[in-house]
């Protein structure tokens, strides 16, 4: 699991790399009140790009836990969609017939 | 922790921060009470599109009018992701033809600038556009959103305002007192208020159970794909003239002999501002299973691909589905319940929401603050469910 360190921390450094959203960003939302990683999501875009949120869901974790002290355990987890991982279109209709 | 607010607003979704908004615009001591994060219910699973040409008399006035309202707020610097693509109805069979003239020609006496283009003129615009696609209604005034900076930007605003939020306070129950609300229990403390506004979408029903009122509104299903970002189309918001069937005319789509048409598939295409392409739509009843199903979206998939042809090769990276709160009447609710003193209802609005919800928080304002709306709303009485 990756986790940021006091010395690595720079307010700018970026934290959801797929959508390019810094932690500063993320510790506002989670100040203005967004207290678990979906509603971060929704606020900020962290978490809706190409990975899913694989790269930045736990650093997402950690920084709540940071702001609000609500444990890992303690958040539920972010809702799970299908397709597990990108997918070409075409192959949605490989057998739909006509 | 004993909060008090002049009027509580229950759901934090598009439609309840417009009405914290406005209700905090006018003075008011409000409180937006919310069992999630905002927009965490059909508000953040939806495509945030706002379209004026498909609708017809009596809604069509009230979605024009929230549509201005939008475009104020736009001006007044609120970032709701205002993206002004137009909409493209486009049809794919021949005898679609007189259904999109004729209701083209209907709009127009309406005020709603709408042109109808051949397939040349399309493909002069597009030369992507499915071979199949035979013309289209376009419409440069409609406008798409982000539904979830909708919800956002107006619950900011109305704390900005003075409203106060309570996120992630799920409503356990309304204290009533000599007849009369008293307070919301909320599970992280009591709110005492005078007047609840239910904006609660498909989960208002649970809410006005609690002091034993019962509000038909029922979930409906839509499921939507989410591609990977793309360059920036020339047509980014397409609508399958289909749509007319599949939203508006719920006895065509239970007796069509049609699969796509049983599962209310009709092509809704909208590029975001990110570049994601949103693709829909679908409509189902379920109850509230927010999954999504294989049958659905491959329908969904290759209607899109009659009109967008090259989406088939872009890559999915998510699906989602969102609960529409349907009415049995097909028309929304907005109004005091006669029976209880002071709960106010503003739900039930298909799949309007996000296209109504600036003008629905203006007139539950208007309506709390001087009890006389500026625009009729006995269409909208939840009396008439009952």
């Amino acid at each position: 699991m990756i986790t940021l360190t006091r010395d690595q921390t720079d307010p700018e450094v970026v934290v959801c790399r797929c959508e390019e959203i810094t932690e500063s960003e993320i510790r506002a939302a989670i100040q203005m009140g967004a207290h678990t990683n979906d509603a971060v999501k929704l606020q900020t875009r962290a978490g809706m790009g190409l990975c899913q949120g694989r790269t930045c869901s736990s650093l997402i974790a950690q920084l709540i836990r940071e702001e609000t002290g609500i444990q890992y355990e303690e958040l539920p987890p972010s809702r799970k969609r299908i397709p597990l991982r990108p997918i070409e279109l075409s192959l949605f209709i490989q057998d739909v017939d006509d | 922790m004993s909060d008090y607010a002049e009027v509580t607003v229950i759901g934090g979704g598009a439609v309840g921060s417009s009405i914290a908004y406005h209700l905090a615009e006018q003075g008011l001591e409000v409180a937006l009470v919310e069992r999630g994060g905002l927009a965490s219910g059909t508000s953040g699973s939806c495509q945030g599109t706002i379209i004026a040409q498909l609708f017809k008399p009596p809604l069509l006035s009230y979605v024009l009018e929230s549509q201005k309202l939008y475009r104020q707020l736009n001006e007044r610097g609120l970032d709701y992701g205002h993206d002004q693509t137009g909409t493209f109805v486009c049809f794919d069979r021949e005898e679609q033809r007189a259904v999109v003239e004729k209701h083209a020609r209907m709009v127009r006496t309406y005020g709603v600038n709408v042109s109808l283009y051949d397939q040349d003129e399309l493909k002069a615009i597009d030369p992507t556009i499915g071979d199949g696609i035979l013309g289209a209604s376009v419409c440069l005034d409609d406008f798409i959103t982000n539904p979830i900076k909708v919800a956002h930007s107006l619950a900011f605003a109305a704390q900005k305002l003075g409203a106060k939020l309570h996120l992630f306070s799920e409503v356990t129950d309304i204290e009533m007192t000599k007849g009369e609300i008293s307070a919301v229990i909320t599970r992280k403390g009591k709110i005492k208020t005078g007047c609840v506004v239910v904006a609660a979408g498909v989960w208002s029903p649970s809410i006005t159970q609690m002091i034993d009122y019962s509000l038909p509104v029922y979930p409906q299903r839509g499921q939507l794909l989410v591609t990977e970002p793309v360059k920036r189309a020339k047509i980014r918001y397409i609508i399958d003239i289909d749509y007319l069937t599949t939203a508006f005319k719920p006895d065509e789509v239970k007796t069509s002999k049609d699969p796509r048409i049983q599962l209310g598939v009709a092509a809704s295409l909208a590029q975001t501002q990110t570049g994601n392409w949103l693709l829909g739509s679908s409509r189902d009843l379920v109850g509230f299973d927010r999954s999504c199903t294989p049958d659905t979206l491959k329908w969904i998939v290759k209607r899109a691909m009659v009109f967008l042809p090259e989406l088939g090769q872009l890559s999915c990276i998510r699906a989602f589905a969102g609960l529409r709160p349907i009415t049995d009447d097909g028309m929304p609710i907005l109004g005091k319940v006669e029976e209880i003193t002071d709960l106010i209802l503003a739900t039930g609005l298909h799949g309007e929401g996000i296209i109504l919800a600036p003008l629905w928080g203006k007139l539950i304002a208007e309506l709390i603050k001087k009890n006389h709306t500026s625009m009729p709303i006995d269409l909208f009485d939840p009396a008439r469910l009952q």
